[in-house]
């Protein structure tokens, strides 16, 4: 079985469809010459040319609306946005264009298009260039929101989003870039709205998206010694979200944690606890908890930026406040 | 660019075809018959006949608020307009759109938008899609004045001129947004001057005399067929009434009645026939005959929209997603 | 620093002072549907939350103390729930042989051949349970009435094949006209009633140096729920026919097991009976409801053989006790009212029962 990265894996899903369909081309910063921020665009530029791989100028607005112009004429664009903090310069064309388009049209008029872009802190980057807001896209009725912790998933779910016929925001997580994983060479896909039990346990759940499910997993690990067993729970998809999954998980353990990097305020972790809450209150044994960043802007200096990521040490609070009900 | 006696007749017809739609949701709106709001064009016509007559049915158009007068030029079926407009199941876009978001896509017709400058990266996105699969499709991008300061502007003139795409910026200027005037919200008098800065021609037209426009724009599709990049072109004109149906006075908050009376002068309408009328290509009997015709189609479309059924509360999630 | 932070409120603030209830949702949903009342369960989650294991614990010493488990959990036949109440025993870790292990009353005669433990034993050794309210209530009572008033008891035997007669006879028509099933309670209050009404001194209550005899004769029948007994009084017990006294004493049962009695209804009784006649209990020896005079208590029915003219017969016997206030009631006094009971009871078409 071959590893390829996280990194390797998009870019080989990337290769692969502009293989097998002419209308798939890619448009966004530095995607070209470059090779991409992070590189996962690299080498398509010197297979594909310029027609197919687009070097496009500062206007995230301006391209991300030119994506949407080409995908409703034919196209099947796959957009970049340098970082997930960038789309708010293109906040009228997600979410009053392409989220709205087939709806508003009555049924006509569709949006095949794959937006990428890259979150999560833990590089540096600061305030800017690091947050993890990907919950305001599930605030919008029209989009899918894609989250793949690993190789593997980034390439089939890659390949499923660029199959689709909606907006699909397909996010990747800057501390997963590195990660290795089994990846098959031949083309493959990976179902939408199906999460996958990374962990199966009987005496509490996470959910977990992105870098927490490693986090997870290793602190999982440390539990297993004390007799504890942490189901891990991974949606791979926000939107559609696999609620059956959870609910089935939930009515086993009765105790749910919920871990997504985002500010925890009105964040993803807030939706799935305001959703079992309600459909599924009366398997709980204890209060939902909820792991995420703190409400505030992601720092710089290294101490602090620690300080700030939900890591481990966070899981393992919010594990030991779990014990308590068990 | 000579007309021939048909085509002057068929720019005319539209208009008429525009002004008397318009009017006749003028009317239906005052008397509660559409719900939500709407934007009446009513004084721009020949841009929108002037420019679309040049459109051949696979051609695009991204349209805007004030878009009845784009949607009609670019061929769109009054019937379901007016179903659209009233509400109905069997409008163009179910009853989920209204009059701000009207789209035909057999006519080309890529929606009308609700946001200024909405429009205008779609339109530039058309256009790469037309380049990319080869094809010698032009789109027309409709904007006013107010969304010509918009970032999409800049955004989407720089990404058309830089990749050469087939792609004419159609600027109807108006003078206003929507309360505030052109002096007020920018520093220029002719909006075509900024083409310079994006290195595509530029020019400012009367858009109130329709061989003009007829003129100019087909010079600048032209160009963009043969894949000589985009065109901004400007059009000076005047919206009679108010920003929107209810604006109090027709706008008289922020216009004067003189300047109003002053461009109603300039009606179009009168001006073209006029001309045609010394040119023996109309008498009163044929204007008679062109204004039943086009009166009976919208009554034909009244009719159809009032006894379609309105859509059902069920349907609100469909087509939210593409399944 | 990520997780939810610290709780908005730890402690309750409803202004009457009193602690709101902390369960966790499983909890709350299972003590609701087997009708547990969480004030009696102790939490020992975070900040005294109630957890499934506190109801678990709870639910095995409600057992173990021998009060009457809620047995609506299981599904179960109502003859079945019948005889594993009148044997004590437990539902919930029988197994039923009938549709979707429903359990039939033949498992439950099974069950008490083979022996059946009520008490769910596990892990009730060596611990130490809390009293409850309600224990604390009537542990109270109970010492006063018993330390304050020279009981003196008095047993007699009571055939009770007429009654029965009586019983079977009127069942049907009682059934079609009132709807109601006639209870052999009803007649014992009744008679107990009528009973009353010749002996005053029997409905009274001493007030300092002074003996009250209560205007009205209210009859209270003791019903057994998990943390304790409890008395609603069957108003002017005396002035009611047998169906209406059978009506009010279904609904006041009723409401005594879902706790929806009033107090005033409970405080009003002037005489108790109190019955255990569904165990095998011969007699026992009832303490007085203060500030009750007198209480009833009845036995289980058994067969006895007898002569009568000469032959062998089989009788019902079910023995009655009574106990006194010596204060106020006299050894003959007592007696006359327990002979004029009986009769009544032996005679069920001349005492208008």
């Amino acid at each position: 079985m071959r590893e390829l990265t996280y990194v390797q894996a998009i870019n080989e899903a990337l290769k692969q469809n502009l293989e097998r369909d002419e209308r798939v081309f890619l448009m966004g910063e530095d995607i070209g010459k470059y090779g991409g921020i992070y590189q996962v665009t690299a080498g398509l530029l010197d297979k594909f040319g310029p027609q197919r791989v687009i070097d496009t100028p500062i206007s995230e607005s301006g391209f991300v609306g030119a994506a949407i112009g080409a995908a409703m004429t034919g196209m099947r664009p796959v957009v970049e946005v340098m970082f997930i903090d960038f789309t708010t310069c293109a906040m009228d064309m997600i979410v009053n264009q392409m989220a709205k388009i087939h709806y508003m049209f009555g049924g006509k008029g569709k949006v095949p298009l794959v937006l990428r872009a890259n979150l999560g802190a833990g590089r540096g980057t600061g305030a800017q260039h690091s947050q993890s807001f990907h919950a305001f896209f599930l605030h919008i009725p029209g989009l899918f929101v894609v989250v793949p912790s690993t190789p593997h998933e980034a390439k089939g779910l890659l390949n499923t989003a660029i199959l689709n016929e909606n907006p699909v925001l397909f996010l990747e997580h800057k501390k997963l870039l590195p990660l290795t994983g089994n990846v098959p060479e031949e083309y493959y896909t990976i179902p939408f709205g199906k999460a996958d039990f990374k962990r199966m346990g009987g005496d509490m759940t996470i959910v977990a998206t992105h870098a927490m499910v490693h986090r997870s997993l290793n602190v999982a690990e440390m539990f297993a010694k004390e007799g504890i067993e942490i189901e891990i729970l991974d949606p791979r998809t926000l939107k559609p979200l696999d609620k059956e999954s959870i609910i089935e998980s939930v009515k086993k353990t009765g105790r749910l944690i919920v871990a997504d990097e985002g500010p925890v305020t009105c964040g993803v972790a807030s939706e799935i606890s305001a959703m079992i809450a309600e459909e599924a209150i009366e398997y709980l044994r204890a209060p939902i908890l909820r792991v995420g960043s703190p409400d505030a802007p992601v720092p710089t200096s290294p101490l602090l930026e620690k300080a700030y990521i939900p890591d481990e040490d966070d899981l393992i609070q919010a594990v030991n406040k779990m014990k308590a009900f068990l | 660019m000579d007309l021939s006696r048909d085509q002057k007749l068929g720019l005319y017809k539209k208009m008429i075809e525009i002004r008397l739609f318009e009017e006749k949701i003028q009317d239906l709106y005052a008397r509660g018959s559409i719900p939500g709001s709407v934007h009446l064009y009513i004084g721009q016509e020949a841009i929108a006949a002037g420019v679309c007559a040049h459109l051949r049915k696979e051609d695009y158009i991204t349209s805007t608020h004030r878009g009845h007068g784009h949607l009609i030029a670019k061929g769109a079926d009054l019937k379901y307009m007016m179903a659209e407009l009233f509400g109905r199941k069997t409008g163009y876009c179910k009853g989920k759109g209204g009059s701000m978001h009207i789209a035909d896509f057999d006519l080309g017709i890529l929606g009308s938008n609700g946001i200024a400058g909405g429009g205008i990266p779609i339109a530039v996105g058309a256009g790469l899609s037309s380049k990319m699969r080869g094809t010698d499709q032009v789109t027309i991008c409709f904007f006013g004045d107010g969304a010509s300061n918009n970032g999409t502007f800049h955004e989407g003139l720089n990404f058309a001129s830089v990749h050469r795409l087939p792609v004419v910026f159609i600027c109807e200027n108006n003078l206003y947004g929507i309360s505030v005037s052109q002096k007020q919200h920018q520093a220029i008098k002719d909006i075509s001057i900024r083409s310079v800065a994006y290195n595509m021609p530029g020019i400012t037209i009367d858009g109130n005399d329709v061989l003009a426009v007829y003129q100019t724009s087909g010079e600048a599709i032209q160009r963009a067929r043969a894949g000589e990049g985009p065109t901004l072109v400007e059009y000076k004109t005047y919206r009679w009434r108010g920003h929107y149906e209810g604006d109090p006075n027709q706008g008289r908050r922020y216009r004067t009645l003189e300047e109003i009376q002053m461009w109603m002068k300039k009606c179009p309408i009168k001006r073209f026939e006029a001309k045609l009328a010394k040119e023996k290509v109309l008498n009163k009997k044929k204007v008679m005959d062109i204004w039943k015709e086009v009166e009976k189609k919208i009554e034909e479309a009244v009719a159809f929209a009032n006894q379609s059924p309105f859509p059902d509360p069920g349907d609100i999630f469909e087509d939210v997603y593409v399944s | 620093m990520h997780l939810t932070k610290d709780r908005a409120m730890s402690k309750s603030n409803v202004p009457d002072g009193s602690e709101v209830l902390r369960a966790v949702p499983l909890v709350r949903w299972v003590a609701k549907k087997e009708r547990i009342d969480l004030s009696l369960v102790k939490g020992t989650g975070p900040e005294g939350v109630i957890l499934p294991k506190d109801l678990e614990r709870f639910r095995t010493t409600q057992s173990a103390m021998g009060t009457v488990v809620p047995t609506e959990k299981r599904s179960a036949s109502s003859l079945a729930r019948k005889l594993a109440t009148k044997k004590g025993i437990s539902l919930e870790k029988m197994s039923g042989t009938g549709n979707r292990g429903r359990i039939m009353m033949a498992d439950v005669a099974r069950a008490v051949e083979k022996g059946a433990i009520f008490l769910d034993g596990q892990g009730m050794f060596g611990q130490t349970l809390p009293m409850t309210q309600m224990r604390k209530a009537i542990a109270k009572r109970m010492s006063l009435s018993v330390f304050t008033a020279p009981h003196i008891y008095f047993f007699t035997d009571v055939e009770m094949d007429a009654l029965n007669r009586r019983r079977e006879e009127i069942l049907p028509d009682f059934e079609r006209k009132f709807r109601i099933r006639i209870s052999i309670n009803d007649f014992f209050v009744k008679a107990v009633a009528l009973t009353l009404g010749e002996f005053p001194i029997l409905n009274s209550r001493l007030q300092g140096e002074e003996i009250y005899i209560m205007p009205e004769i209210n009859v209270g029948l003791a019903v057994a729920l998990e943390e304790g007994l409890i008395v609603p009084a069957i108003l002017r017990a005396d002035r009611l026919s047998l169906a209406e006294i059978s009506q009010i004493r279904t609904d006041l049962v009723d409401r005594a097991r879902t706790r929806k009695l009033k107090w005033e209804e409970i405080e009003r009784g002037t005489f108790t009976i109190s019955s255990l006649a569904q165990f095998d209990i011969t007699f026992f020896t009832a303490i007085l409801n203060p500030p009750q005079s007198g209480i009833l208590s009845i036995g289980k029915e058994t067969d006895h053989l007898a002569l009568r003219e000469g032959k062998v017969v089989t009788k019902k016997i079910a023995r009655f006790g009574l106990s006194v206030d010596h204060r106020v009631i006299d050894g003959v006094l007592a007696a006359k009212f327990l002979e004029s009971l009986k009769h009544r009871l032996e005679n069920p078409s001349l005492g208008s029962l």
